[in-house]
């Protein structure tokens, strides 16, 4: 089964993030594939190489982007959601002239025609957080 | 034609699911996919015909929903429970959406191929 996972959640307020990886970990595990991740809402901090979890709690960040290596996962931060949050790649700190950009790959920023493709290619579609 | 159904069954203004939920449904549309929204619980105050959130200051998600049909997506459910529950009636919405009865939501989820939660 090819799934595209959908996540709402914040990662440092709800368990969103964590169910949806783990999730996503047993799938693979028992060889199906994921399609797509697509992180909406405030699921975008996922996204942020600057998270500093503190000492003996989970670090998502880390955790989805090893997962996402590994694995060679296509994980999209939503565009609108992402900006307006203060979470931006190399190239949107450009455009928007900002000091400092915190996505970085594996994860790439991109708007909600990612989503509807996601939810159209895969077999199944699996919402997290909302 | 990929059939798929938005499910929104938040209150318009406490967050951005609506609004989330709305924008998804027309990229889907645009996407020349059979899209339909399906309106539960809370979701019905997305309709009402009577809202003035100028001051929040938030976009009026019933007139984001006026402009639905424009962008082809002409499927919009409520559910006559939720309407009873709010003391609402058929009057109080914008657009006249298709009302249903709880029981029929399992099969119009059956029909989709896909479905996204809002």
């Amino acid at each position: 089964m090819n799934y595209t996972l959908v996540i709402h959640g914040a990662p440092a307020s709800s368990q969103a993030c964590q169910t949806a990886l783990s999730f996503a970990q047993a799938a693979v595990k028992r060889g199906h594939s994921i399609y797509r991740v697509f992180f909406l809402g405030d699921a975008v901090h996922t996204g942020s190489s600057l998270t500093v979890p503190p000492q003996g709690e989970a670090n998502l960040h880390q955790a989805w982007k090893e997962f996402g290596e590994e694995h060679q996962i296509d994980m999209v931060i939503c565009i609108s959601a992402a900006l307006k949050r203060g979470l931006l790649d190399e190239s949107e700190a450009t455009r928007y002239d900002k000091a400092a950009s915190n996505i970085e790959a594996p994860f790439t920023i991109s708007g909600l025609g990612q989503l509807i493709d996601g939810t159209a290619a895969a077999d199944r579609t699996i919402t997290f957080g909302n | 034609m990929s059939k798929i159904c938005i499910v929104s069954s938040h209150s318009p203004y406490s967050s951005t699911s609506v609004r989330d939920g709305i924008e998804s449904l027309l990229v889907a549309a645009s996407f020349d996919m059979d899209a339909s929204l399906l309106v539960l619980g809370d979701g019905i105050l997305q309709l009402l015909n009577k809202q003035a959130p100028e001051s929040l200051p938030q976009k009026n998600t019933g007139s984001l929903l006026q402009a639905l049909e424009i962008y082809g997506v002409e499927s919009i459910y409520v559910c006559e429970q939720d309407l009873v529950d709010r003391g609402l009636t058929q009057d109080d919405l914008i657009l006249t959406p298709t009302i249903i009865s709880r029981s029929q939501v399992p099969s119009l989820l059956q029909e989709q191929d896909s479905i996204l939660n809002f």
